[in-house]
């Protein structure tokens, strides 16, 4: 049934209809209309009021990262939406499905420098997966559902709607209809043909040496009962991508670590010698292969992705599938068959001796009398959390530890900025992680330079009261940074050195329960003090000043050539 | 090898689409030769034309990114031989050229070229062409001192085998 009602509320209701309930925004002079609309959806829509515009759509990825459903964020027009820029090419470059509404000036105003006008949709035009700007009240409802269709299928992004201030307060005739996708002629679309199968198999029932790596299209197909299923079933070790880890349990017997730069040595050694690469939603980025034209010499490649652009795109492959990563895995795992592979796991278990013996036995060994490592705080959060905890991180060293050395047995438990790369992601995609899930353990482990790029957000903690728990990791430097000058700028520290607040007294003053660790012995219980707070925590260990994150392939060089030391 | 690829795309007759297009090209820090956007046969679909120097496998995969734009419908990429397409030149000439007979046979004649508008300073003469049938010419006028401007339009292309309606079935 069809009534009359003003742009706002119509924009509001659409919402609720998408199975919208929260919102991260910030209010500002032209979306006002709809900030006055939202005073009367209180009972319905949870908004949770930002400090920073950045804030707002880092949250919103970190809520659709963690729950599986389309983040929501709003701003007000020019500063508030160009303020979403970084957050939407960080979406974009994740795969991460947000519908981000910014407000614009009247319709008729557009192109005059008007107060607070900036062109959002130019600007957002390389960065989002699809674009509208709404003049008219009479197109909110379709525009928002085909916002959410557009930004959820396929392979997920980000999605702008920019609507005009006169569109927001004109009244429409609202009666609420699903976008459902027609072609020029108004006809449904047809289904894609499933991919041919049958090649997959004969080729993973003829490898050797065969291993998947696990990306996070896994997890955004829902595939992880099918990857599991397919490993098992022909007993294929799994590695995954930074984004792909906690598809597959890390205490699972197949899983066997991490690829790419900062991974682990079998995964990145196996991939050398491997003889049948399946890589399922994955996109080969740089990071994970290193030099192109050296990788995985011996391997031919099956590429199981959604999203045909990825095909050959940074590797040639042999057998590209295009489909949903689980109705792909689907057809596959019944016609593949058991092989012992004893020769290939030997393999890889003698790699992973090698990892424990050069790099793991070191830091975590205790009284090592050096400061605190990294990786024994991530280690000791994984042991004290117990594996169930949604770990998000920041980006640098603080990342890459977090990355090797936690712990997860449920999918969408790992949440971090990937193909950006984006500092200050960390606090704001906690918050909006623990918002998306309240009763999960929501663990922030963070270096001193990102907390401090979006530190703002603890305000937002104050005022919404979320139990975060944020493990801060100070070394005063720009760890990572630092790594690399140390590494290839012959040690030439500049400008990575940081002169830092008290963070106690920050922590204190947003009413943030806290503790500052400096000894290896106090570590432990600092931990299990943070976690079995009631309440936010900040934890900040003090660690060792100058800690590298090894083992590395450095930047352009083959798998083959890690390097394990400072010494090289 | 670079060389020149011509990119048809079907897309929804919609703001911002272009953009979209000539952003593609714009990240991969690749320069557009010639444009040309109108409207198809069916209603609501234009059909945009884009002509730029580039190796197969760029092409390939700028294609490939082009076809995630949700409002394009369809799209992929010909060399100049695969497919039919024209250009339309227009000549501004010094009205010299009509006493010249042998000019004015080669213009008119030979080079296919048809009188827009005479005026007592300029003849303006339109030709169709490939772009360098088109460009040929004005090196000539050029050369003699007679041209005073020029123009051209970017491609108009059909495809020798493929309708467009049979390939605007795009899948979800």
């Amino acid at each position: 049934m069809k009534r009359e009602i003003r742009g706002t509320e119509a924009l509001l209701l659409t919402l609720l209809e998408e199975g919208v309930n929260t919102v991260f925004g910030y209010p500002g002079g032209t979306i006002m209309p709809l900030y006055d609309e939202l005073y009367n959806f209180k009972e319905e829509i949870n908004h949770i009021l930002v400090r920073h515009e950045q804030g707002a759509v880092h949250a919103a990825e970190g809520f659709a990262r963690a729950t599986g459903k389309v983040g929501v964020c709003m701003a007000t027009s020019g500063p508030g939406a160009t303020n979403l820029v970084t957050g939407i090419e960080d979406a974009r470059i994740d795969s991460t499905p947000l519908v981000c509404v910014t407000a614009q000036v009247n319709a008729d105003k557009l192109g005059t420098d008007f107060f607070q006008e900036a062109d959002i949709i130019s600007i957002t035009i390389p960065i989002t997966k699809w674009s509208y700007q709404i003049t008219k009240a009479s197109e909110i409802t379709e525009i928002i559902s085909k916002a959410f269709y557009i930004a959820a299928s396929g392979r997920p992004g980000p999605v702008l709607v920019s609507i005009t201030k006169n569109a927001l307060i004109e009244d429409v005739d609202y009666q609420y209809k699903k976008y459902t996708p027609v072609n020029h002629l108004g006809e449904l679309l047809k289904k894609r043909d499933p991919a041919d199968t049958s090649e997959a198999v004969r080729m993973i029932n003829s490898a050797e040496k065969p291993m998947i790596i696990a990306g996070q299209g896994v997890i955004l197909s829902g595939a992880e009962k099918e990857l599991a299923k397919l490993a098992e079933k022909a007993n294929i070790p799994v590695v995954a991508t930074l984004l792909g880890i906690s598809a597959m349990p890390t205490g699972h017997p197949l899983f066997k670590g991490n690829v790419g730069m900062h991974g682990n040595i079998a995964p990145n050694k196996m991939t050398q010698k491997s003889d049948l690469i399946i890589a399922v939603g994955m996109r080969f980025s740089d990071r994970v292969t290193g030099n192109t034209s050296k990788y995985a010499p011996n391997a031919r490649i099956i590429h199981i992705d959604i999203d045909k652009a990825e095909f050959n795109k940074n590797i040639s492959v042999d057998l590209p599938l295009c489909g949903d990563a689980r109705e792909i895995l689907k057809k596959i795992i019944p016609n593949v068959e058991f092989r012992s592979r004893e020769e290939w796991f030997s393999y890889i278990d003698q790699k992973w001796e090698k990892e424990r013996r050069v790099i793991i036995d070191d830091l975590m060994r205790p009284g090592s009398g050096g400061g605190i490592s990294m990786a024994r705080a991530v280690d000791c959060v994984a042991r004290v959390a117990k594996g169930d905890a949604i770990v998000v991180t920041d980006v640098g060293q603080n990342q890459m530890f977090s990355a090797r050395y936690s712990k997860f047995r449920k999918t969408r438990s790992f949440i971090t900025s990937g193909g950006l790369g984006t500092m200050g992601y960390g606090l704001p995609a906690a918050i909006g992680a623990k918002v998306g899930m309240p009763d999960k353990e929501v663990v922030l482990i963070l270096g001193d330079g990102g907390f401090q790029m979006s530190i703002q957000e603890l305000g937002t903690i104050l005022q919404s009261g979320m139990k975060i728990k944020i493990l801060l990791l100070n070394n005063s430097y720009l760890g990572m940074v630092r790594q690399w000058q140390q590494l290839f700028f012959d040690r030439r520290y500049s400008y990575t050195d940081m002169i830092n607040p008290d963070f106690m007294k920050i922590a204190q003053a947003y009413k943030i329960p806290s503790r500052k660790v400096e000894h290896q012995s106090e570590l432990e219980k600092g931990v299990r003090e943070m976690i079995a707070s009631d309440s936010p925590f900040l934890l900040e260990v003090v660690v060792e000043k100058e800690e590298n994150v090894f083992p590395m392939v450095p930047n352009g060089a083959s798998l083959d050539e890690t390097i394990y030391n400072a010494n090289k | 090898m670079e060389r020149e690829y011509i990119v048809v795309a079907n897309v929804n007759n919609q703001i911002s689409v272009l953009n979209r297009i000539t952003s593609a090209y714009l990240k991969r820090h690749i320069n557009i030769e010639s444009l040309n956007v109108s409207e198809s046969y069916i209603k609501g679909i234009s059909t945009v034309v884009i002509s730029a120097i580039t190796s197969t496998d760029t092409v390939q995969k700028i294609v490939n990114q082009l076809d995630n734009i949700i409002d394009v419908y369809s799209v992929d990429f010909y060399l100049p031989e695969e497919i039919i397409y024209k250009e339309l030149a227009l000549y501004k000439v010094d009205s010299r050229i009509l006493t010249d007979k042998k000019e004015s046979a080669f213009l008119l004649t030979e080079s296919n070229g048809r009188i827009m508008e005479i005026s007592k300073e300029y003849v303006v003469i339109e030709k169709s062409g490939t772009r360098s049938e088109l460009e040929k010419l004005r090196d000539r006028l050029d050369i003699k001192g007679l041209l005073a401007g020029y123009s051209r339009s970017g491609n108009v292309v059909l495809h020798r085998e493929e309708s467009i309606t049979s390939i605007l079935q795009k899948v979800s």
